[in-house]
Formats: structure tokens, C-alpha cells, sequence
């Protein structure tokens, strides 16, 4: 999106404590705070633009209903990430002088206050207190030392940076309800299906496809009222739905179920496996 | 106990799975081997699925991995004929000790069902050895007869097998040069183009048995050259499951062509319904198929049957000679030494165990329902006979019938005394990396390997490049 000159100028003023502001979405502008430069403005990491990284996040996380295992990936990426303060600091101009660390530690003093963390607020003004007083030292200090704070105390990256929203939540409560009977609650990040799911939770829904709408082997049974709040079923969804036994007014494939926060505390139930093998003479299988 | 499962088609696979997580045999199951008779594993998946159809033949990733996690319980021996290089009394004595069995899951191998009329075998192709071909299924790569020129197609049946093929006659080369389709397949298909496809039907559409996907796809293929549906026949209300509903409705929306479209379209398709074939013969450039005009009864049990229309009406297709196809069903085929019911083609099985053997045999897939279903049917099927199979075991072990058992899979030992060159599952993973390094040369997900020859060079490595690192314990000699 910029050239590099650009980014690592922009990186400079933003730490300078002046207003700067950097495009989002498109045509609207956002003004960068120096907190945000500090967590994710850095030229070497992978991924090419870290601030484009840092939006596509957001918009993933706006958005909470991604099938894209691109764009999947990348909040999975962004969201175990934990940055230490050395592996963070790749390049950009190091703060050399004292009073740098200070403005620093004051914008995140007025980040913190904006969005009302009082313990955020205790901290950084106990090693602003610090910060003055000690000599500059080299990589680390009062900075980094906020920013490892700041990582713990948002938790996973992928949360709105907007300054009039609470963290969105990560991931849902699922109950699977298994073949005998034990019922058991997993948690289910936005964005993944409930196949996925299954899998990583080692439960025994078999995905023969892998996902891509030629099988039924994931089929499954959705309890009301979350059920009514799905998404209608395509047709390529209701043609394989078709195949699969012990068919239901709930049944749904798992592998379309996108976990979403209105889907909080859903219940999945795996069919039986039912004895179907009569060889009629009316109704004609397929083959 | 060991268990041998013969046949490593879906059935087969899908049993495996249902031995390999079965609880109660966890302790008890020392080890799996599987016999296929030819050199490649997973049966139709690998030889039946559609060229451009690769999303269905991704159950078979599951299945490897199955096969990696469990290595040291199963033992592959592809290239392995029951009847020719092992007999089935054999194999009963080898695995029936300490609660085993073998379970067959061979499928029905017996071709398929034949419309006995006459001219039939001089001019109508099996649909089922016209996909083993496209598929370069080894036993049919030497086929001739197939279309030239460009003319109308022909396919008679309503079942998916029917949909595949005549899908695939409306392909062009150039997309099937990007499948793993045989290159002879490819090279007819260059010089054969399918005017009009018929598909025909004794019933009417409302009892076809083909499934939605398939039909959604093939109609709207090619939509600029349209569809004509001749006597659909009614809408029954009673005696129809969802498919069959959504598959008239899908029916319903098509579009037949206009006059002027008519001209010019390649692959337009004409679905006609309430004919039966009653004579083929070829006139001139062209075969013509000879079709009597039926119409619906409705049995005493709700069945619906066709009747041919009294006074008889005569429908006439002509097709390009070789383009006439016949898709009406497989066959199965009797297993020596067990009973066979020839109406339903299946071994007559209680929940999986065939009725009246001596030991312990099972079966598993088409022939223990029938051949009818699909490729996940076969998941409930296998269970049902593994748990058939676990709940004799555990009388036996109740009863105090263990014996003891040898450490090695006592098949390999047999087979290595009668020199039989069979194929372990490193050699199968050789010839699938050799068939993909050969399809990313030429940009496609593989070209298979045509013939066993050929295969047993690549699996014994001989020919290739061995790429995978493997104990070379095990392997028969060199074919």
C-alpha cells in the first residue's frame, strides 16, 4: 500500500507524538495512535504491510463470519502471536533519548484512559515514574515493557481497535452432543466451522470431503432456537443433505456451520448411525 | 485375533475403520490385512468417480492417513486375487483363530446388467467399462470401440452412472487435459463431439433414481444449448423421497432451446422418459435404437412399474456408431463355496454375517446390500458388520477359544512360498508419487499408471524414483 520511505516516515512522526493519520477502508482515514505504531508498525514482518495485516484483522473480526481459510489463517496468525519485546523491535528507530520513552508511555497513559483500564493506567504511570529517573538503556525498556504488558492485557490481536468498543469475543461455547451420549462443551473460535471444530476437539465427526459439499459424512443436528438463526441452506448444501441418514427438520452439514457470536452455547448433536440397509423395492437408491 | 479384509474399495476402507476404532477390540485385535486384487487401493473411488469430479476422491486422504497412524496393524497386500492366488477356505483357516474372520468386501464384480434385446452386443457399450476406461482402470485400457466424427450420443439408464457419462460426453478434451482422465480417453474425446445427448428412461422422471447434485450440474453444463424433457410423466405425490422431489424441480427450471439455438449448440440434452429399448441395430453411418413407448402403473405394493403402451408406439434414436451407452446396473458375482441371491445380487447376511458358512465370514458394502448407495453409505454398513463380527468374537473369547497366534501376518508368508508378487502399502505409495510427479509435468493432479506391469515395476522399485524412505521387510518378489 505505501512505499517503504513512506511507512518508516510515518513510523517516525507517529513516535514523535504528533497527530498523523493513515488510511482504512479505503477512502476513510484514522488517526494512529503511538501505541498502535509500537504493537504493529514494523517494517520487517512477514506479510509485506503490517498496518494492512492489522486492518485485514480488523475486518475479519468486524465481519466474525470468514469460510476463507486465507483469511482464517491469518486471524489464527494474529491472534496466537505473542510478541516479545526483542522479537518486536526488528527495526524502525530505536527511542535513544529519554524523554521519547516518555511521550511514549504518555500517549498509552492517554490510550488507557480513553478506553477506561485503570490497571493499564496504574502501570504505565508507575514506570513513567521509572522511566525518568533511570539512564536510557539500550532495546527494552519502559516501552517494551508496556507493550508486553499491553499484549497481556488484550489478549489475542484480533480485537477491535476502535476506541468506543469492548474486546468482541474470540470464541463460543459449543455443546457436542457424541454418538453416546456424553455432551460435551467446547469452545469454538469465530470463524471456524463446526467441522473444524469437531476435529480439533477430537471429536468423531468425519469430514470424507473435507469440506468442499460432496459428501454427508458431517452431517449433524442443530438444536433449536440456533437452528431458526442459521443461514438457509444452499442448494449444494441441500443436495448432499439429501444423501444422509436419519435426515431431520435440524439437520444441517457441519462443515457449513460458521461459528458466530449469536451462536453462543449452540447444542450439535451426532446422528446414530441408523440401520438403513433394507434393500427396497420402492424407493430407488442412488448410486 | 487378526481379521483379513478382502476387497480395499470403499467398503473395504470404511471397514478397516470401524476394525481400527472399534472399542471392545482394541486389546484383542493384533492386526488388519488387506487383500485387493489389483495393485491399487480404493476400488471405485480411484476407478469410478468422474475425471472432473477430484472434490468426491478426497475421502481417500483420510483414509492414508488412517493407514499411516494405524502402520504397525495393517498390512496391505494389493495385487491379490481371491480364488487365483489365495482361496477362500484358506484365508478362513489363516484368520479364523481367536475370534478373526474375513470379511468380503469385493463388491459385484459380475459387469453389469444387460437390456437383452438383440443387436446389443454388437453396437450398445457398457457405461461401467466406458468409465473403468476414461479412469485407466488397467483390465480396460485396451478398448476400441469407442465414438469418431460427431454425431448424437445415446445413454440409456437413470442413475448417476448414466449423468457421469453422459456429463463427460459433453466435455471437450481441452478440460479433460487438466484431469487425471487417460490420455487414450483424452485423445477419443478430441476426435468425437456429442451433438445431442439422449438420456433414456423406462419410468418417468418423477422415479429416476439419480440424485440432485448430479442432475443440477448436468443441466445447467451447457445452458445456451438447453434442455428438452420429453413425457416427464407425473408428479408422485406418495411415494418419493426429498431427492427425487428436488430433482423435479430442478427438471422443471430448465429451458429448452429455441429453434434457432437448436442449429448450432453442442451437447444439448434431450431426457426422455417411459421408453424402453426393444431393437439396435446400425443403418448406414448411424445405430439406431428402436424404443417402445411405455406407461405408469401403480403396483398393489405402491410400487410404480412401466408397461408397455398397448397399441404399441415406436420411437426411433440414432446415434453415432459406438456413442450408444447402456447404464441400467451392476451385476454381482456369486463367491464360490458361499450361497448367492442372484434376484437381489447380494450374499444372503444377517446384519453382516453370511447365513450358512462354516466359519466366519462376513461381508460388507454392495455385496452385502446390494449394488446400490454411495461412497459414505458404506460407513454404517461396515458398522453394522463390525459389530456383528466383535459381538461373535467376544463369545468365543468367553467361551475360552483362543489359541495362539504368530507375530507376522501369516498371509505374507503364504504368498511369499507361492511367489506371488503382491504390493505392500510403501508400494503403493510409491506408484502414487510416481503417477503425481508424472501429473505435475504435464500440469494435472496425476496420470495414472495403465498397466500392472508397469505398476508392479514402480512399487518394487525398479522404475521411478523411490522418494519414500520405508523398511523393505516385507516385499514380495519382483513381478
Amino acid at each position: 500500500m505505501w512505499s517503504a520511505r513512506l511507512r518508516l516516515r510515518w513510523i517516525e512522526l507517529v513516535k514523535s507524538g504528533r497527530k498523523v493519520y493513515r488510511p482504512v477502508n479505503g477512502s476513510a482515514w484514522r488517526e494512529s495512535r503511538r501505541s498502535d505504531v509500537l504493537r504493529t508498525g514494523r517494517r520487517s514482518e512477514p506479510g509485506g504491510c503490517s498496518g494492512r495485516r492489522f486492518l485485514s484483522n480488523q475486518l475479519t473480526a468486524d465481519s466474525s463470519r470468514s469460510t476463507s481459510p486465507t483469511t482464517n489463517a491469518r486471524v489464527a496468525v494474529a491472534s496466537t502471536r505473542k510478541s516479545s519485546p526483542h522479537s518486536s523491535r526488528k527495526s524502525g528507530p530505536a527511542p535513544r533519548h529519554l524523554s521519547s520513552r516518555s511521550i511514549g508511555l504518555l500517549a498509552m497513559l492517554r490510550w488507557a484512559t480513553a478506553l477506561g483500564r485503570p490497571a493499564a493506567n496504574d502501570f504505565v504511570l508507575t514506570h513513567l515514574a521509572r522511566a525518568s529517573s533511570s539512564t536510557s538503556s539500550a532495546s527494552g525498556g519502559a516501552a517494551d515493557v508496556a507493550e508486553r504488558h499491553e499484549e497481556q492485557t488484550r489478549g489475542s490481536a484480533a480485537v477491535s481497535e476502535s476506541t468506543d468498543t469492548e474486546a468482541e469475543p474470540q470464541a463460543i461455547t459449543v455443546y457436542f452432543v457424541e454418538r453416546d451420549g456424553t455432551r460435551r462443551p467446547v469452545q469454538a473460535k469465530i470463524g471456524t466451522s463446526m467441522l473444524e471444530v469437531a476435529h480439533d476437539n477430537s471429536i468423531d465427526l468425519e469430514g470424507a470431503c473435507e469440506g468442499s459439499l460432496a459428501c454427508s459424512t458431517c452431517h449433524v443436528y442443530v438444536s433449536q432456537p440456533y437452528y431458526g438463526q442459521l443461514q438457509e441452506p444452499t442448494d449444494d448444501e441441500n443436495d448432499m443433505l439429501d444423501l444422509a441418514f436419519g435426515l431431520k427438520e435440524n439437520s444441517r452439514l457441519g462443515c457449513q456451520i460458521i461459528a458466530r457470536k449469536e451462536l453462543d452455547g449452540m447444542e450439535i448433536t451426532l446422528p446414530q448411525a441408523t440401520r438403513n440397509m433394507a434393500v427396497d423395492g420402492y424407493v430407488p437408491k442412488p448410486h | 485375533m487378526r481379521v483379513c479384509v478382502v476387497g480395499a474399495g470403499p467398503a473395504g476402507m470404511y471397514t478397516l475403520q470401524a476394525l481400527l476404532r472399534h472399542g471392545g477390540l482394541r486389546e484383542r485385535l493384533r492386526g488388519v490385512d488387506l487383500v485387493e486384487a489389483l495393485p491399487t487401493p480404493f476400488g471405485l473411488v480411484r476407478y469410478g468417480v468422474a475425471p472432473d469430479h477430484p472434490e468426491v476422491k478426497r475421502v481417500a486422504h483420510g483414509w492414508t492417513e488412517m493407514v499411516r497412524q494405524h502402520a504397525e496393524r495393517v498390512r496391505y497386500f494389493g495385487n491379490v486375487r481371491l480364488g487365483t492366488d489365495v482361496t477362500l477356505e484358506e484365508l478362513s483357516e489363516l484368520y479364523g483363530v481367536g475370534g478373526g474372520g474375513v470379511i468380503l468386501c469385493t463388491g459385484a464384480q459380475g459387469g453389469d446388467r444387460a437390456l437383452g434385446v438383440p443387436g446389443e452386443t454388437e453396437h450398445v457399450n457398457s457405461a461401467r467399462e466406458l468409465v473403468a476406461w476414461y479412469n485407466g482402470h488397467p483390465r480396460y485400457a485396451r478398448r476400441a470401440h469407442w465414438p469418431s466424427g460427431s454425431g448424437d450420443a445415446i445413454v440409456i439408464g437413470n442413475g448417476n452412472v448414466a449423468i457421469d457419462v453422459a456429463r463427460m460426453l459433453m466435455r471437450s478434451a481441452a478440460e479433460l487435459q487438466r484431469t487425471d482422465c487417460s490420455d487414450a480417453a483424452v485423445a477419443v474425446w478430441e476426435r468425437f463431439r456429442a451433438r445431442r445427448i439422449h438420456i433414456v428412461g423406462r419410468r418417468g422422471a418423477a422415479q429416476a433414481s439419480w440424485t440432485a447434485k448430479e442432475l443440477r450440474e448436468l443441466v445447467t453444463l451447457r445452458p445456451a444449448a438447453g434442455v428438452v424433457l420429453h413425457d416427464m410423466g407425473e408428479w408422485d405425490a406418495e411415494r418419493t423421497s426429498r431427492s427425487q422431489r428436488r430433482c423435479w424441480e430442478i427438471l422443471r427450471q430448465t429451458r429448452a432451446p429455441t429453434a434457432g439455438e437448436s442449429a448450432h449448440e453442442f451437447g444439448q440434452l434431450h431426457l426422455r422418459f417411459q421408453l424402453s429399448p426393444v431393437a439396435v441395430e446400425r443403418v448406414g453411418e448411424v445405430v439406431r435404437v428402436e424404443c417402445a413407448q411405455n406407461q405408469l402403473v401403480r403396483t398393489a405394493d405402491g410400487n410404480v412399474r412401466a408397461v408397455s403402451r398397448q397399441p404399441a408406439q415406436r420411437v426411433c434414436l440414432e446415434a453415432a456408431p459406438g456413442a450408444v451407452f447402456r447404464s441400467i446396473g451392476y451385476q454381482a458375482q456369486a463367491v464360490p463355496g458361499l450361497p448367492f441371491d442372484a434376484a437381489r445380487n447380494l450374499i444372503p447376511n444377517e446384519r453382516g454375517s453370511v447365513e450358512g458358512a462354516a466359519t466366519a465370514i462376513y461381508v460388507a458394502g454392495w455385496l452385502k446390500r446390494g449394488p446400490q448407495g454411495i461412497i459414505g453409505t458404506n460407513g454404517p454398513d461396515a458398522q453394522e458388520t463390525v459389530e456383528r463380527l466383535a459381538a461373535d468374537a467376544s463369545e468365543k473369547w468367553e467361551g475360552g477359544s483362543v489359541e495362539p497366534e504368530n507375530a507376522e501376518s501369516p498371509l505374507a508368508c503364504l504368498l511369499q512360498q507361492r511367489q506371488v508378487p503382491y504390493v505392500d502399502w510403501h508400494g503403493w505409495l510409491r506408484i502414487d508419487a510416481e503417477e503425481r510427479r508424472r501429473g505435475r509435468a504435464q500440469n494435472r493432479p496425476r496420470v495414472k499408471l495403465l498397466s500392472v506391469e508397469e505398476m508392479l515395476a514402480v512399487a518394487h522399485g525398479s522404475v521411478g524414483e523411490s522418494s519414500c524412505e520405508c523398511q523393505q521387510g516385507e516385499e514380495g518378489n519382483v513381478g
